[in-house]
């Protein structure tokens, strides 16, 4: 509960009240009571909100009379609209349409981890039949219960190649769940398993997995099972395919084969937790400012509910994760969630490719003093907003 | 006979959005995925937050007598009082004429449906209504220049007209229309503009409303003019066309006494099939200019399954192709004496 | 070689007018021409004369081109139709010489037409008095609303329909109704000339008669001339006053019309003759002619009717024999009667 009353506003004495903890979560607010910068004046459902200066407010009032946050239906049509100077400020765009801003001298580019930083993930189903959860079917292919197999599978993901190609460089080298975004608790002294084909196939040889019957897949040592996986992700992800479609080359060359199909997301949630009805699942995230959510999705206690999707259980990590949810050093706290990502790289119950970037800008002719530097990027938060003043 | 005939087709219609009711209830609840967790991709929603959210909706109650959900399909008590399933909770509302609260938007679905079916036919009203009149007269002019050059190049500009994605279409004349005619990108209104007077607020709309009504207008004209095309060529092969021609009418009259109208005929049906269909909406031409209309709206409600959204929608789609149909139908009797008479 | 008395009928014709002929036909070619296929020379030099009150029937199978030359008269043939030579002169004037507003006026109200098929040559979506009542109006701008539908209403009861029946549409008529329609449509604007083109191919027998009965009427009473196209040569017998027999787009024989069904001196109008039911006779042997007409696009080198013709000669494939002038008004083209040819083209020479 601590961690969602990051969530909850300042608001007057008569609202909060005598509200409980759990009345103050559910609480939704309709009427769009607040104490921020800035006022609702207008909203049109899917067409804008207008929002007026609070000259009430009881910070530094911000020195815009107010603020048009307006959506538009495509991508395209947002950049677009900051070229013709419609808008002056975007907080989105296609990552093709970069190159061309980067080069327009009236605009200003500002690249960095998003407010809300996304993971993008790889998911394994480590569930054995026989731990197999109340609704699961557990129909994982056996060898990705093999850590062995799950390492020969990361040496051979060319993270580098996938940022480069799926978000033409927009992105950072994934580790674990825990992204780069979240500041002091992501880890960054971890080593990563380098991209190295060779390093990938002599696990695999040693290990026992060898292609027995010369197709060009390699069988378990047992000789029965190919090491053929379905591979799945989510329709509504554009970049679905074409992770799905690197990942099968590179794969490719350490002799393992995947069946690649996208599925609506309500048919991914049905096969993927807590069926367990998939081998491997491309997904993803979106974080919190904290980490507990996410260090939370590898925990044994989640496998029943759903949240676990890949069933990994391990009863240190979930030792730690009970420590670190009542630890009220922040420091020790995040020595306890720096040594959980570093168990979670080791066992790999996911492949990480990367951590995306969020690309905003904003016309330098219209307004200055956008908070640009901080290590996350959200022009359009309040914070920044209260702020700008017009170009003189 | 006309009359017996017209209420013929009347009872038809009724019984079809009756049975469209019915269906679209059922339809909905086909399609796998849970309202109380759709559109909120949040595994934080705790089994109590889901609960409330279905005793909030009515969905904790039976689908109908003996069904818990239909998918997956849950068995539940066959001796519950009917009138206390969801199924006919829905018909019951829908006789007092309660569409219900969207899930998502917590709005009632008749507001919003209002709003959004209102932008659609302003739209669309307009687009349908010049590609119609274009159509018809490029066709016309074609068909009577038939084998010339002008009937080539109307030919080859309804071709491609017609063949051209209407996105890709939509995404190049918003590039052109905002660089070079300084319109705006997206949205129906500008921000603010309902301080503004009626008559500027009217200009602030038509300045938004001219790149989706051209992109609208261009896509269904070529359609519009092909068929008419072809219909007025088959016409005036007739005989009759030629016995009018032998009784020295020149080729305006022949035109205007005996070949248009009759070439209007197909046109009629196809004009209220499409009329009747986008009320829907045209899902792309409202993403590329960010029109605020009925297409994403029922977009949307699909992915959040969100069914007083949906099965409102839907009723108001299938209302309004029948509506549409039956229209097709009355002015077909009035446009050819075979039918009303036969 | 069978005869058929037609004195029967004699009396009910007018004798041929002395006068100026109403219609003159010299030499009419058309083609049909739609590259790259070779042309079809559908009508090659067919010249008649027609007087007042005379019926000329226009024979011939199926293909031979009758409908083209009824259509060239009123200079309505589809845009690969082509006039290539000769001349229509109606009452002195020379139709293929008007421009098309001038040709316009004189259709219907001078030429008229009865199409093969009312069914379709009625505009299905208009009322049936509507359509005759445009005729009307197209040629007199004058005519009052009131004076309009009460010349309908005569027309129609002069072809024996009700005059109640003028608002209803073609589909609410009878074959037969729909083919006096037309007729009644075809007179509105009392034309000197109709040309009727099959009228009444696929009506019943009943009908048929009907339909030829109201004709040879008209023409008695209004003086109309009349090109009547058939293939069946009872109606020929029954109310023309001279034949003229196509085939493969050529005169075969021009004759008048006791002497073509008696002395027929052309093969092909013999063979015609063979084919067609006696009445006195019914149980005679039919002799289909055996074959087809040529194709128009691609034409024997001789005589278009060798390659069928039971008395065809060496002669016959080399060369086209003309069309020979013989005693009493008769014209046959072959080779046959060339040594009791008057003369050529004889008096049918119009220069
Ligand atoms: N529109 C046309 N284009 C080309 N050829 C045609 C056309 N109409 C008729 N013909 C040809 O002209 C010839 C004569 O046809 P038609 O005058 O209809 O014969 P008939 O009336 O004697 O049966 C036929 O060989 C036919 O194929
Ligand atoms: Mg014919």
């Amino acid at each position: 509960m601590e961690s969602q009353l990051f969530s909850l506003y300042i608001l007057p004495e008569h609202l909060w009240g005598e509200k409980t903890a759990q009345a103050a979560i559910d609480f939704t607010n309709d009427t769009m009571v607040g104490s921020g910068p800035f006022k609702l004046a207008e909203y049109r459902q899917n067409q804008f909100v207008r929002l007026d200066t609070n000259q009430d407010y009881y910070g530094s009032v911000p020195k815009v009379d107010g603020a048009i946050l307006q959506t538009y239906g495509n991508q395209d049509a947002l950049v677009q609209a900051l070229k013709t100077g419609e808008v002056d400020m975007i907080t989105e765009m296609p990552n093709t349409a970069v190159a061309a801003l980067r080069n327009d001298a009236n605009i200003q580019l500002v690249v960095g981890a998003p407010l809300d930083p996304g993971v993008t993930d790889i998911i394994f189903n480590l569930v054995p039949p026989d731990q197999c959860p109340p609704d699961g079917k557990c129909t994982g292919h056996p060898a990705l219960k093999d850590l062995t197999v799950r390492k020969a599978l990361a040496h051979a993901t060319d993270k580098q190649q996938l940022i480069d190609i799926v978000l033409l460089g927009l992105g950072t080298p994934g580790l674990t769940l825990i992204p780069d975004g979240l500041g002091v608790y992501y880890n960054n002294t971890l080593q990563d398993y380098a991209f190295d084909i060779a390093t990938a196939n002599k696990l695999l040889d040693d290990a026992g997995y060898k292609d027995v019957n010369g197709d060009g897949v390699r069988e378990t040592p047992d000789g029965k099972a190919p090491l053929s996986f379905r591979l799945n992700w989510a329709g509504d992800m554009s970049s679905g395919p074409r992770i799905a479609e690197l990942l099968s080359k590179t794969w490719g060359e350490i002799g393992i084969k995947v069946e690649m199909q996208g599925l609506d997301p309500d048919t991914l949630t049905s096969v993927c937790c807590p069926a367990f009805d998939y081998d491997i699942i491309i997904w993803g995230w979106g974080s919190d400012p904290d980490p507990a959510f996410l260090l939370s999705v590898m925990t044994t206690d989640e496998i029943p509910t759903g949240t676990s999707e890949s069933g990994y259980s391990n009863p240190e990590y979930d030792e730690l994760f009970a420590q670190q949810a009542v630890e009220t050093d922040k420091e020790k706290r995040k020595e306890l969630i720096w040594e959980m990502q570093a168990i979670a790289l080791r066992d790999l119950p996911y492949i990480i490719p990367y951590y995306g970037q969020n690309v905003q800008a904003f016309r330098k002719d219209r307004f200055q003093g956008w908070i640009t530097d901080s290590s996350k990027i959200a022009l359009e938060d309040p914070s920044s907003l209260s702020l700008i003043e017009p170009v003189k | 006979m006309r009359n017996r005939r017209l209420i013929n087709k009347v009872a038809w219609a009724l019984f079809t959005i009756c049975f469209v009711i019915v269906l679209n209830f059922f339809l909905f609840r086909i399609l796998p995925g849970d309202p109380a967790r759709a559109g909120i991709r949040d595994p934080r929603l705790t089994a109590e937050a889901q609960q409330a959210i279905r005793v909030r909706f009515g969905l904790d109650k039976p689908v109908i007598n003996c069904f818990a959900s239909i998918n997956p399909p849950k068995p539940a008590d066959c001796f519950v009082n009917p009138l206390d399933t969801q199924f006919f909770i829905y018909v019951g509302n829908l006789f007092r004429g309660e569409f219900g609260i969207s899930y998502h938007s917590n709005q009632p679905v008749a507001q919003v449906l209002a709003e959004r079916t209102w932008n659609t036919l302003l739209l669309i009203g307009v687009a349908q209504f010049l590609a119609i009149i274009l159509g018809v007269a490029l066709g016309v002019i074609a068909a009577w220049k038939l084998g010339t050059p002008v009937d080539y190049s109307a030919l080859i500009f309804s071709l491609v007209a017609w063949s051209l994605p209407t996105f890709w279409l939509g995404i190049i004349l918003l590039f052109w229309g905002s660089t070079n005619l300084g319109l705006p990108i997206g949205g129906m209104v500008t921000p603010g503009m309902n301080y503004a007077s009626i008559w500027a607020q009217v200009i602030d709309v038509g300045r938004h409303m001219f790149l989706p009504t051209l992109t609208y207008t261009i896509v269904f004209l070529g359609e519009y003019m092909l068929i008419m095309r072809s219909s007025l060529i088959d016409v005036l092969s007739e005989d009759y066309v030629l016995t009018a021609k032998a009784k020295g009418l020149n080729s305006y009259q022949i035109l205007k006494a005996h070949a248009l109208r009759n070439a209007m005929l197909p046109m009629v049906t196809i004009i209220a099939l499409n009329l009747g269909f986008t009320v829907a909406g045209a899902v792309q031409i409202e993403t590329v200019f960010s029109w605020p209309g009925l297409g994403g709206a029922i977009y949307e409600a699909v992915g959040q399954r969100d069914y007083p959204m949906l099965q409102g929608a839907f009723l108001l789609l299938a209302v309004s192709v029948i509506v549409a149909n039956l229209v097709a139908d009355l002015l077909y009797t009035y446009l050819d004496p075979r039918v009303q008479l036969e | 070689m069978r005869t058929k008395d037609v004195t029967a009928h004699v009396d009910e014709k007018m004798p041929p007018t002395a006068a100026k002929p109403v219609l003159s036909v010299c030499s009419l070619s058309v083609d049909y021409v739609a590259p790259p296929k070779p042309a079809a020379h559908a009508v090659q030099d067919v010249s008649f004369d027609l007087g007042r009150g005379e019926v000329l029937g226009l024979v011939g199978e199926s293909g031979c081109g009758k409908s083209t030359l009824a259509l060239a008269l009123m200079r309505l043939l589809p845009p690969a139709g082509r006039i290539v030579n000769g001349s229509v002169r109606l009452q002195d004037i020379e139709l293929l010489d008007l421009d098309e507003a001038r040709m316009a006026s004189l259709r219907w109200s001078q030429i008229a037409m009865v199409f093969q098929g009312a069914m379709n040559a009625l505009n299905p979506v208009r009322a049936v008095g509507d359509q005759i009542a445009e005729a009307i109006r197209q040629h007199d701008r004058t005519i009052g609303k009131a004076a309009t539908v009460r010349r309908v209403d005569e027309l129609l009861e002069l072809v024996g329909i009700a005059a109640n029946r003028r608002t209803q549409y073609p589909f609410q008529y009878s074959g037969g109704m729909r083919q006096r329609a037309m007729i009644a449509m075809a007179l509105a604007c009392n034309p000197a000339v109709i040309v009727a083109d099959e009228p009444t191919t696929a009506l019943d027998v009943m009908i048929q008669a009907q339909i030829l009965d109201l004709l040879s009427r008209l023409r008695r009473e209004l003086g109309l001339a009349i090109i009547l196209v058939t293939h069946d040569l009872g109606i020929v017998a029954e109310i023309c006053d001279r034949v003229l027999v196509m085939y493969g787009g050529v005169t075969a024989e021009y004759a008048p019309v006791d002497l073509a069904f008696n002395a027929p001196r052309h093969p092909y109008t013999q063979a015609l003759l063979h084919a067609f039911p006696d009445p006195d006779h019914p149980q005679a042997k039919l002799n289909s002619i055996p074959g087809a007409p040529p194709r128009l696009d691609a034409l024997p080198p001789g005589c278009r009717f060798a390659p069928r013709c039971p008395q065809a000669m060496e002669r016959c494939q080399q060369a086209a024999p003309a069309l020979y002038a013989l005693p009493d008004d008769q014209f046959a083209s072959c080779f046959l009667v060339e040594d009791t040819a008057e003369d050529r083209r004889g008096s049918l020479d119009h220069g």
